[in-house]
């Protein structure tokens, strides 16, 4: 059952850099559940758009609401950044363990200690992870430390989770199984999802809905299947195999 | 050469007897660094943390000056401090010319910009991304900058290094603002260089190899404690 | 790896308080400034006298060695307490200006004119401004200390009595440096050099100079102790400065450094002169 007023909500978002229009976005909606995807090229504004909904770009301007309330600018913004989580590229994480990194989040917002023991395992369960716990984040294989990343981001139950191309400086055959565990955790735990791709199959996996930029502008928006049967230009055809 | 040879052999003689006025003027040396290093610390870390973070008008203008100033010569500072410190300069009112105080004041002075320099080098240097996943993860920005020090704390290390063998050293400023008065303000440097003018070669060289093993022994430790967290 | 970290941050802590206990200790009225010579100060006698005046006075004495040039500065600035110089003519000019309130003789000892055994310029047994008139003509090496001292003061006193300017010469050398280093430079260059007695006394036994002329009545070192105007500068320690120089010409004092030097050196390094006027002394 979708609810009628949506997870997150962007209107009117206007970016601009050095005196130029970098990104432009009369409208973007998240329900609850629903995962959406951004593709298109390289410097076509996925990025900027995922840090513009975590309030986390420059000069961006525009009205943010979540679950219909306005998102606050100052101090309180943290209270709503609290409510989501985001994954790059790379993994990032800090010079600690495996379970001191996965706990990063929850010790962030102050979550008992007992609390945190228990969350960490069961997260890092869930993403094979769990006999990685008390090795060194800077002894990880590539695969090892995005699921690390991936499992911080869920440790600290976030409603939405933003993904800038999370599984693509992967090898096919550990991107393939992180989608798997990735996908299954978001359907177990409810969470909305913001996934920026390069990739076909992660769409087709993950995506309930395809957003495509081109040059800071949403060209094209619907279903994947939809999307696929009418790309709107080459790169959306190229991207969908059509 | 026989001299040296001479020299270090009286050197090892006055050390082993544990020569009293050699141990006051060691305990001074390490009071009075110590002291400077952490009042560096304490002004360096956080203004550096900050000059590297934020954006402000100025600033590569401020940056430019810290980066200026960690090659400041050291008896230079020691002038000008001594210039302040006058019974009837600016701040002569403080009554601290001649005293250890002045010594740890200059020398703060001098490790203070080190600090701050190899602070921000240190904070920039890490993944331009880091900040942004920090705050992505609910991170207030004391949070953040707590998060961000951390992660930088090997570098960090080399900072404190840094300062402290920058003042422990030091000997123009420490000259000036001090005095070199037996008993209150002779340090190991000053006294090195006093007893060389004087002639007394063996004595400069105990001092000397005190020094060393001061300067030595602090940053090993240091050292020790950096070099385990180093990456493998 | 926690011990190492807890006993370092111990140790800092230790350190800094204990430094910070010992800074607060206050001293305003009952510290005395005393500007004085390099020369001075390394031949020892202070060492000797100022632990004594210390516990008589209860006053603590900072000593500040530089030339007699910056020590008469730092006394027109009234940065210091009370001097003891040995510059005669720069003196006369202080106390005309107004800057001393009072200059009393303490001691003398005598310059002498060492160098190579060798002697080169050949000036052994010579007068003083013979000798470095010999010096300049032969080109032998002279350093210099040229850092307005009472040695460098005497030094030019000489050469203006030879009508001789050595300014920029080859072979003249300005060290800038005290006296103790200043012999050390003409030691390892073979040069000649102007000292004080008592400095080169301290210092014979590294150096491998002789003393090649001596006893002219120009050679003579006169010390004062000079206390300071306090009514230009309030800031000084007129009491302290007084008593210091008190303490310098009283009988005590005179005693002491009469007898200074002779069980370490065969001689004595300093002759007490306190009462006596300049021309006794045969100036």
């Amino acid at each position: 059952m979708t609810n009628f007023v949506p997870l997150l909500e962007m209107q009117d978002l206007l970016v601009r850099r050095g005196g130029s229009e970098v990104l432009r976005v009369p409208s973007f909606v998240l329900h609850e559940n629903k995962t959406v995807a951004l593709i298109g090229p390289n410097g076509s504004g996925k990025t900027s758009l995922l840090l513009a909904l975590a309030r986390l770009l420059d000069g961006a301007r525009g009205l943010l609401y979540y679950r219909g309330a306005p998102v606050p600018d100052g101090r309180q913004v943290v209270d709503y950044r609290r409510k989501l989580a985001m994954v790059f590229q790379e993994p990032l994480l800090f010079d600690q363990t495996v379970e001191e990194n996965v706990a990063a989040g929850l010790k962030l917002r102050g979550v008992s200690s007992a609390e945190v023991r228990q969350r960490v395992a069961a997260c890092m369960e869930r993403f094979k992870i769990a006999h990685l716990a008390k090795r060194s984040a800077r002894k990880l294989s590539g695969g090892e430390g995005q699921r690390t990343s991936l499992a911080r981001a869920f440790a600290a139950q976030p409603e939405v989770i933003l993904l800038d191309e999370p599984f693509t400086s992967l090898d096919p055959l550990a991107r393939r199984s992180l989608i798997e565990d990735f996908g299954s955790s978001l359907h177990a735990s409810g969470g909305a999802a913001v996934v920026a791709s390069h990739d076909r199959e992660e769409v087709y996996r993950l995506a309930d809905w395809v957003i495509a930029l081109e040059a800071g502008r949403i060209i094209q928006s619907g279903r994947p299947d939809e999307i696929a049967r009418q790309p709107v230009n080459p790169y959306v055809a190229a991207f969908f195999g059509v | 050469m026989e001299l040296i040879v001479e020299g270090v052999r009286q050197a090892l003689a006055l050390l082993l007897a544990l020569d009293r006025e050699l141990l006051t003027i060691t305990w001074l040396s390490l009071k009075v660094s110590c002291s400077a290093t952490l009042i560096s610390l304490a002004l360096g870390l956080p203004s550096g943390t900050l000059l590297a973070l934020s954006d402000f008008p100025g600033r590569r203008l401020i940056i430019s000056m810290v980066n200026t100033g960690m090659g400041l010569p050291p008896v230079v500072v020691g002038l000008f401090v001594t210039i302040f410190l006058w019974r009837n300069g600016p701040i002569g009112f403080l009554e601290i010319l001649y005293t250890p105080t002045a010594m740890v004041l200059a020398q703060a002075v001098i490790a203070t910009p080190i600090v701050t320099g190899i602070t921000i080098a240190s904070i920039q240097n890490l993944p331009a991304k880091l900040k942004l996943q920090i705050l992505a993860l609910g991170a207030t920005r004391l949070q953040m900058v707590w998060i961000l020090v951390r992660e930088a704390r090997l570098p960090l290390l080399a900072a404190v290094m840094a300062g402290f063998g920058g003042v422990i050293s030091e000997v123009g400023a420490s000259m000036m603002v001090g005095g070199n008065i037996k008993g209150q303000t002779r340090v190991l440097t000053t006294a090195t260089v006093m007893e060389t003018g004087k002639g007394n070669f063996d004595v400069a060289i105990a001092l000397s190899l005190v020094l060393l093993g001061l300067a030595f022994g602090v940053n090993y430790l240091l050292t020790v404690i950096q070099q385990r967290e180093r990456p493998r | 790896m926690l011990v190492a970290r807890i006993l370092c941050a111990v140790l800092l802590l230790v350190m800094s308080t204990g430094g910070v206990a010992a800074f607060a200790a206050g001293e305003g009225g009952k510290t005395v400034i005393l500007a004085t010579t390099t020369s001075t100060q390394d031949s020892g006698l202070l060492d000797l006298l100022l632990p004594i005046f210390e516990k008589q006075s209860g006053y603590q004495v900072k000593t500040i060695s530089v030339g007699s040039g910056q020590a008469m500065k730092m006394g027109e600035r009234g940065e210091a307490d009370v001097l003891l110089v040995h510059s005669p003519a720069a003196e006369q000019k202080f106390m005309a200006a107004g800057f001393g309130a009072t200059r009393r003789l303490v001691m003398h000892n005598d310059f002498v004119v060492v160098g190579p055994t060798a002697d080169p310029a050949k000036i052994r047994g010579s007068g003083a401004v013979e000798a470095i008139r010999r010096i300049a003509r032969s080109g032998a090496l002279f350093a210099s200390r040229g850092d307005n001292s009472g040695t460098h003061a005497k030094e030019q006193g000489l050469w203006k009595a030879a009508g001789i300017n050595p300014e920029g010469q080859q072979w003249y050398q300005q060290t800038g440096l005290g006296m103790g280093q200043t012999l050390n430079v003409a030691a390892e260059k073979k040069g000649y050099t102007l000292t004080d007695r008592a400095t080169y006394q301290a210092l014979r036994k590294n150096l491998s100079l002789d003393i090649l002329s001596e006893g002219d009545g120009k050679l003579l070192n006169v010390y004062h102790v000079l206390e300071l105007n306090s009514v230009k500068w309030p800031k000084v320690n007129r009491a302290g400065g007084k008593a210091f120089a008190d303490f310098m010409v009283s009988k005590q004092a005179q005693q002491l450094i009469g007898s200074f030097g002779i069980s370490r050196y065969g001689s004595a390094l300093f002759f007490p002169d306190a009462g006596k006027t300049l021309e006794a002394l045969g100036l």
